[in-house]
């Protein structure tokens, strides 16, 4: 965790629950941490201290994360800080709408990071550490753990009507 | 002593007219017995000769309780109705009926004529088509149930993942944190299943004749207190309005969801103090009940998502983002619609206007009255 040391990464959601479990993730990771709840609060951080990793929820009141994305890309000392969109609405017609927006509004150098809500501790830690250009960390070390991360990748992988089939041999249809 | 009908204006409606117009037409007298009628209605009715037109039409054995020949007979205006009644053979009728004065000389009306107009048809294709739009809606919920679901796995992760740390930490602090994420993920769990469930079931609407100010004065009174504590005056901005046939608990659910928006909007906002008020008002046959606030508003993107099932703006635990698509689906069973304006950082003005002809009718006005009268 040596390399993560005085990287900083601005975490911007609404909801002041998943800001916890966000920063509360990257602190043990052995980054700062900066927090806002919206695009207005995310521009007043950035003042105070210019942050190495932008961590962006879209859908905020006040000013949304695309608002505040489309500013930043305006600005030639901010644009090249990569961000990692954080949503739920990744699939959805509002969502993919934004990250089409995010995408024409992007600066040549700014890379985008894209994590869909809900968003495991390691994943998110490894995309940030992507983002800062570093390597990603190993699999957790505690067995419970890993195993519910095996099981929730392969119910996430497995294809609806196969486990449909699966379920119908089960009960001997 | 009755006046008679002159022959000339007998050939003419019996003639000419009176049987080859898609109407069922009767001329009624001012004992609302029914002494002329058409092809169509004696088809459709059966024998009328001698007979009361409340009978006729309903089965009645007496006048029915807003009848509209009567106000005819007594104020010489045309009017139009939407009925329903009983046919010959005993099923339900749903008509239009246009009721026209015959006119003497000194401002008396003898008779009234009339003229009904089948809608059952029109009226099931109306109830398909609700009921169809209502499968669509609970089709995109669900789709989008998904979606509402991640957040709270993300909220309940994150709880048990703040947990954990404090524990491996042994950071009291940090652990009591992580234990106040996932109750109040528990919290929003029940509170967003309850709003789905109520959502998605096919309720029917208990439709009654309502006083609607009466509703929109129970909604002031019971959010006042509290728009209050959050700094918001709550006032009721009523006109007088007749008497609706709506189902009560839905119009109640859609004005407390309008007022709870309209405050959480000002709390939202950065001004001092403000205001939310709901007002009531009748033109032209339609009801509009508006809740203007002057809170935060709505941008370009926001605008967009408003009726988008499960976006909310709202803080941690307070929205679900179903208020707004379950007043849109009970003021649509109502046959209204739902608008509204907003600028960002001025407020929102949100409308639902209801149609009086496209109201729903009480269910079985006459079996109720029967069955009182059994009693």
């Amino acid at each position: 965790m040596e390399d993560v040391r005085g990287k900083t990464v601005l975490v911007v959601d609404d909801e002041p629950n998943v800001r916890m479990y966000l920063q509360t993730v990257l602190e043990d990771a052995g980054l700062e941490v900066q927090t806002a709840a919206n695009g207005h609060q995310a521009l007043d951080r950035m003042t105070e201290k210019k942050p190495d990793v932008i961590s962006l929820d879209l859908v905020m009141p006040k000013m949304s994360g695309l608002n505040f994305f489309k500013y930043i890309q305006k600005n030639k000392d901010r644009a090249g800080i990569p961000v990692v969109v954080v949503t739920a609405h990744a699939k959805d017609e509002m969502g993919s709408d934004d990250l089409e927006k995010i995408e024409k509004h992007k600066s040549e150098e700014c890379r985008i990071f894209l994590l869909e809500k809900p968003v495991d501790a390691p994943t998110y830690v490894n995309t940030i550490r992507q983002a800062l250009e570093l390597e990603p960390l190993g699999p957790e070390s505690e067995e419970g753990e890993a195993l519910r991360m095996q099981v929730k990748d392969a119910v996430q992988a497995a294809d609806k009507e196969a486990l449909k089939n699966a379920l119908k041999i089960l009960k001997g249809d | 002593m009755q006046p008679e009908i002159t022959p000339d204006f007998h050939r003419w409606i019996s003639e000419e007219l009176f049987d080859h117009v898609p109407l069922a037409i009767c001329v009624v007298d001012r004992q609302f017995r029914i002494v002329e009628a058409n092809e169509r209605f004696a088809k459709l009715y059966g024998e009328w000769r001698g007979r009361f037109c409340y009978d006729v039409y309903k089965g009645r054995n007496e006048r029915c309780d807003r009848c509209g020949a009567a106000k005819t007979f007594r104020d010489g205006k045309t009017r139009q109705r939407e009925e329903e009644g009983v046919d010959r053979q005993g099923n339900a009728t749903h008509y239009v009926v246009n009721i026209v004065p015959v006119l003497r000389g000194n401002g008396d009306v003898p008779y009234v004529i009339e003229m009904s107009r089948n809608i059952a048809e029109l009226k099931t294709l109306q109830r398909q088509k609700l009921e169809a739009e209502r499968l669509a809606a609970v089709g995109q919920t669900v789709a989008g149930l998904a979606h509402g679901i991640k957040n709270l796995i993300m909220g309940l992760e994150g709880g048990m993942y703040v947990v954990n740390s404090g524990l491996r930490s042994s950071n009291e602090e940090r652990l009591l944190q992580g234990w106040k994420m996932l109750e109040e993920d528990i919290g929003r769990i029940s509170s967003f299943v309850k709003e789905f469930l109520e959502f998605a079931k096919g309720r029917q609407p208990t439709v009654d004749t309502i006083q609607p100010n009466d509703v929109a004065r129970k909604v002031v009174a019971s959010f006042r207190e509290r728009a209050a504590r959050s700094g918001v005056e709550l006032r009721l901005d009523t006109e007088e309005l007749e008497e609706a046939t709506m189902d009560e608990e839905g119009l109640h659910a859609c004005l407390t969801n309008l007022v709870l928006n309209a405050i959480d909007a000002c709390v939202m906002s950065t001004g001092e103090t403000h205001h939310v008020v709901l007002s009531t008002r009748e033109r032209d046959g339609v009801l509009t009940f508006e809740v203007a606030d002057d809170g935060c508003g709505m941008d370009y993107d926001i605008k967009q998502k408003v009726f988008t099932n499960f976006f909310s703006t709202k803080a941690s635990g307070k929205g679900t983002g179903l208020g707004l698509l379950t007043t849109r689906k009970i003021v649509q069973e109502h046959g209204g619609r739902v608008s509204f304006e907003s600028s960002e950082g001025e407020g929102s003005v949100f409308r639902l206007e209801f149609p009086r002809d496209s109201l729903p009718r009480p269910p079985r006005e006459g079996a109720a009255e029967q069955q009182s009268k059994m009693k």
